[in-house]
């Protein structure tokens, strides 16, 4: 049986909209008063694109990928003016910001349209349970029986639409089967005996590609990998971010890809939004970007990437620390540790400048 | 995700740089003294539990009279508190309503009641009966009293003693029983739990299994068995100290487990390496090196196991097993509120149970305190 | 499985050898011995004058001259072959009779009690966790500090006051006056279930309260897991959710507890029993130990912890079971 449906190639030039987030916004309710640790980003991901975001931790990524799944701790409030458009169809829009975290809707993009891997493949686990009866609750929560007309769907959109509004259980015999499929096709071997293991049983990256295949089970028309490799040794993690690569180019869903690292989003997105305290500080195609950085944060993180060519050189991370959103500066988030901080940037935030191509940047070197 | 109200490695400074740098400076036990303060809760159990120790501690003082001084005129009569008015009008001082006994014609009885119209006022810091405080200083002088006739603030018992004073003494006997009985566990732990976890092997394999059987059989079944041994001929004293040594007997596996563990995971360090490189003795490892690395914990446990020995304490002393008459313990006390028709009658009689439980609960208050002061990584749960 | 359950079985032979020599030693502490109580007890008062010489002939005929080790033997020998405790001079009878259905009536109370424990606690703790700070999680904290304050016998005390007081009838007893002396039949076992109300809801109190914590804390944990996150981005619905992931796993500690539970039940058991008067083994054991019948307290002894180390082994089965991780074959 064939589990997988590729989707079909995109058209033209510019790809399709998968989802459109716009001046979002996250509040906690915290103890010594209310933080903000998301501070009015936009991004947008494309069918069959990735597109990273990169950051040191503590500059908002998770927050703002889980807000997008409402995933986040009661304590937390995404503003109303925020938006989040979910693209169903190729006219038709959701706006995921005003749904209830409980609601059935809610429920229905949630690893139906769009599915989540997150850093600890082991933790991402219930322990008690087989890898395989963990894929096939996702895929019997969001799949249809054979026999409904999900494979003839045209557009991600509609397939969307099918995921949230069809109807037909699927047995857990045909789940069961398309789990195995799943193990079989993220390069485990074995995958009719793995698909009975228990967690603990697989080493860490057998558990991230496991965690992979759950995910990627219900044809999502999106991922997010939040620091899927951070945990995993380097060639395993060369590893992972092929098997992801193969699977985007069969599959066609988007990614987007949180890293702290400027070298995995050099090897893995096709656009890299740069996060900086709540803020996206610069963004672009990661071509340009890497080329070309604007932004002293950019800079300074790209500097820290160990070069095959230079390796004697030790490797320059960004002096001081991150300050915490209770300590967020009136002015440029970056102005604690920027080595081109002038007089305003204390005092003004800077605005978002075009550079062109795509690339844009908010720093008062530039505009 | 860091915690936002404490300040971390990542997080940056607080506000207030010099409040900031006194965090980063301060030692272990300011921190945990820091963390103890915000636990109200714990706090507010830690001055009960000192009010009580201190009234136990003065019993003789405070208490208007003896253990065994007996009101032949007011036998299992209700509580007195004392009163600021009543029909006749408001007092400065404090008084409470006297007592008239009358014969029962038929039964011949005395039978004792309130006169409302005879007012006792009460008298503080009055002579009355003689005491040697703690057993060195003879006086007479009790914190307050009434000058003619009787003050029971508790009641009185079948036999007409004070219930409150009896309640006073029955306080220090009760804690002290605590306090010496988890003394003992504890040094019995330190060495058994100290000499297991630091040699390990065979040692560490028989600490294991006796470990083991203590954690199997009931505990207060075990106690009565232990206490039943004692000869009837013991006196009173020989009693209360035998009874701490089988506390400490049946309680110390559990702590030394906890030793155990500690110097098991502590024993492979760099720093206890250097100290054995250096020819030090064991002994002096283990006190030196070892242990003040988890006094904090230590101390939580000891905090932890205290109402367990009230506890069995008072059941074992309730059920004619434990201290005896003259003696007076909570669970002595209490045995009086065994016979239903007798807490029908005086439900005063229950008094020590309230003091038994509110020692307990503030006992577990503190524990759960230092716990959480004593642990840098404990949440508020 | 098999050869992780002959393991576990081993162990509870040895555990049960170890507590065997130490209720013998309880039995033999107290002073004196049992000719000289059966001796005392049997012709004190009738006028008869007891020599030392005839103290010695009992001593001989019940094979009490013989050194501790062989004493024992005998004492362990009789369990194990003829599941004989030996003799109860208080009763003058053979323990086994004096036990007898006391000890079907400690395991009823025993079993009631764990039914009642679990069946209270696991579902309001896991809701308290679940509803963090709402009136649930308030009232759980404050019932199981209360529930670990007031000892079970205290609240024993204040249910007979309260019964006493107000509705004028004892809740003490294991039967209503009719059945006491009945034959066994389905009436005297529904009475007895009536009656086993109040006593197992007493000695449910502070296993309840303490148990409250355990699975409320480890929810905690639990619901804070990635695990739950993971699932929850797989669009399961929330309770369906919260009951197959977390609170599937708050189990495991109350399961791994059993044993200890068991063990706090049977502590507590005789000072309740005494305090409700309940015609069980816990009571049987206080009366024993008062009388120094310490054949009787020793056959009781060891039948509690025979149930404690039995059920530590079931738990210890059960969890196996339940958690995949734990492995079967070390030890
Ligand atoms: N549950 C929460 N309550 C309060 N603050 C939070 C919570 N979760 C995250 N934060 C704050 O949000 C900030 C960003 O966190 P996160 O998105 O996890 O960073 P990243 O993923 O980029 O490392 C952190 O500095 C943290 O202080
Ligand atoms: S705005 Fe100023 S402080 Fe901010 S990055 Fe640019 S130069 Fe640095
Ligand atoms: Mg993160």
């Amino acid at each position: 049986m064939d589990g997988m449906t590729p989707l079909p190639p995109s058209t033209g030039q510019d790809a399709e909209l998968v989802i459109a987030v716009e001046n979002l916004r996250v509040s906690f309710r915290t103890d010594e008063g209310v933080i903000t640790p998301v501070d009015g980003v936009s991004f947008s991901a494309k069918r069959g694109k990735t597109l990273g975001i990169v950051g040191e931790s503590g500059s908002g990524k998770s927050v703002s990928t889980r807000a997008l799944m409402k995933l986040l701790p009661r304590n937390a409030l995404i503003d109303p003016t925020s938006r989040m458009l979910l693209h169903v169809g190729r006219e038709k829009q959701v706006d995921i910001a005003p749904l209830d975290p409980d609601s059935k809707a809610m429920r229905k993009i949630r690893g139906g349209s769009i599915a989540m891997i997150f850093q600890e493949p082991m933790a991402s686990f219930s322990p008690v349970y087989t890898i395989g009866n963990q894929i096939t609750e996702a895929v019997r929560l969001h799949r249809q029986a054979a026999n409904s007309p999900l494979a003839a769907t045209e557009t991600v959109g509609e397939q969307i639409e099918e995921n949230i509004l069809g109807h037909g259980k699927m047995t857990k015999k045909q789940a069961h089967e398309i789990a195995v499929e799943m193990l079989h096709r993220v390069g485990m071997s074995n995958a009719g005996l793995r698909v009975n293991q228990f967690p603990h049983e697989l080493s860490g990256g057998m558990r991230q590609r496991a965690m992979i295949a759950v995910a990627l089970s219900t044809q999502p028309a999106l991922l997010i990998a939040d620091e899927p490799t951070t945990a995993l040794d380097v060639t395993i993690q060369a590893q992972i971010l092929e098997l992801m690569k193969e699977l985007q180019d069969d599959l066609g869903m988007s990614i987007i890809f949180i890293t702290h690292d400027m070298g995995v989003i050099a090897q893995v997105a096709d656009e890299v939004a740069v996060m900086y305290l709540g803020k996206i500080v610069e963004r672009g195609p990661t071509r340009r970007v890497i080329a070309n950085p604007h932004h002293p944060y950019t800079v300074g993180l790209l500097r820290a990437i160990p070069r095959m060519d230079n390796l004697t050189r030790r490797l320059t991370p960004i002096p001081g620390d991150i300050p915490s959103p209770l300590e967020r500066p009136k002015g440029c988030p970056f102005v604690t540790r920027c080595p081109k901080r002038m007089a305003q940037c204390a005092e003004v935030m800077p605005g978002d400048t075009d550079m062109g191509d795509g690339q844009s940047v908010a720093c008062f070197l530039h505009g | 995700m860091t915690d936002a109200a404490t300040p971390t490695v990542n997080g940056a400074l607080p506000h207030n740089d010099a409040k900031a740098l006194k965090y980063y400076t301060a030692s272990q036990w300011q921190l945990v003294w820091w963390r103890f303060k915000r636990h109200h809760t714990a706090m507010a159990g830690a001055l009960f539990l000192l009010a009580m120790a201190l009234a136990g501690l003065f019993a003789d003082f405070i208490a208007p009279y003896s253990t065994t001084t007996r009101d032949r005129d007011y036998i299992m009569g209700p509580p007195q508190m004392p009163m600021a008015w009543d029909s006749h009008g408001f007092s400065l001082r404090p008084f409470i309503h006297g007592v008239t006994t009358k014969r029962d014609p038929v039964t011949l009885r005395k039978i004792a009641t309130i006169d409302p119209d005879k007012r006792e006022y009460l008298e503080f810091f009055m002579r009355g009966e003689a005491y040697t405080l703690f057993g060195l200083i003879p006086s007479n002088i009790h914190l307050f009293g009434v000058p003619s006739g009787h003050i029971h603030l508790f009641g009185t018992d079948e036999l007409g003693r004070d219930v409150f004073s009896r309640t006073l003494f029955a306080t220090g006997t009760s804690l002290s029983i605590g306090v010496l009985g988890v003394m003992t566990a504890f040094v019995l732990a330190l060495i058994i739990g100290g000499t297991a976890g630091y040699f390990a092997g065979w040692i560490d394999y028989g600490v294991q299994r006796v470990t083991e059987i203590v954690r199997v059989v009931p505990v207060i079944p075990l106690y009565m068995g232990l206490a039943a041994a004692f000869p009837r001929e013991w006196s009173n004293i020989q009693v209360y100290f035998a009874m701490t040594m089988i506390f400490g007997l049946v309680g110390w596996p559990t702590l030394a487990r906890r030793v155990r563990s500690h110097l098991l995971a502590q024993r492979g360090e760099d720093y206890v390496l250097a100290a054995e490189l250096s020819g030090a003795r064991p002994a002096r490892i283990i006190g030196k090196h070892l242990l003040p690395s988890f006094t904090s914990y230590i101390i939580v446990d000891l905090v932890i196991s205290f109402p367990y020995m009230i506890l069995s304490e008072t059941a074992l002393s309730f059920i004619g097993l434990g201290l005896r008459p003259p003696s007076v313990s909570w669970g002595i006390m209490l045995q009086d509120a065994q016979n239903i028709r007798a807490i029908e009658q005086a439900p005063w009689f229950f008094i020590p149970a309230g003091f038994v439980v509110l020692a307990v609960l503030a006992f577990t208050l503190l524990g759960d305190g230092l716990r959480d002061a004593a642990d840098p990584y404990s949440v508020n749960k | 499985m098999s050869r992780f359950i002959i393991q576990r079985l081993f162990g509870m032979l040895v555990t049960l050898f170890f507590v065997s020599i130490m209720v013998f030693t309880i039995m033999e502490l107290p002073p004196g011995d049992y000719a000289d109580r059966y001796a005392f007890r049997k012709y004190s008062g009738t006028g008869i004058n007891v020599t030392e010489s005839d103290i010695q002939n009992i001593r001989v005929e019940f094979g009490l001259d013989r050194p501790a080790p062989a004493r024992y033997l005998s004492w362990i020998g009789g369990i194990l072959t003829d599941f004989d405790f030996g003799q109860s001079f208080a009763f003058e009878t053979s323990v086994n009779r004096v036990v007898g259905e006391r000890l079907v009536l400690t395991l009823a109370l025993l079993y009631a009690t764990l039914i009642l424990t679990y069946a209270i606690s696991i579902p309001i703790a896991i809701y308290a966790a679940v509803r963090r700070h709402s009136a649930v999680d308030y009232g759980l904290t404050i019932m199981s500090y209360l529930g670990l304050a007031l000892p079970n016998f205290l609240l024993a005390l204040i249910l007979l006051y309260i019964s006493v007081t107000v509705f004028g009838s004892s809740v003490g007893g294991l039967f209503s006056p009719d059945y006491v002396d009945a034959p066994w039949s389905f009436a005297k076992v529904g009475d007895m279930l009536l009656h086993l109300i109040v006593p197992s809801l007493v000695l449910a109190w502070s296993a309840t309260a303490l148990q409250l914590q355990t699975v409320r804390a480890t929810m905690l944990d639990e619901l804070n897991k990635l695990s739950v996150t993971a699932a929850r981005a797989r669009g399961l619905p929330e309770w369906k959710l919260l009951l197959k992931y977390p609170a599937r796993l708050a189990i495991n500690p109350v399961v791994s507890t059993i044993g200890f539970d068991v063990n706090r039940i049977f502590s507590e058991l005789p000072i309740v029993a005494l305090v409700l008067s309940l015609p069980e083994l816990g009571e049987l054991l206080i009366q024993s130990y008062l009388d120094l019948d310490m054949y009787v307290a020793g056959a009781i002894l060891m039948m509690l912890t025979f149930f404690i180390v039995f059920m530590n082994f079931l738990s210890d089965v059960l969890l196996a079971v339940l958690d995949p991780r734990i492995k079967l074959e070390g030890g």
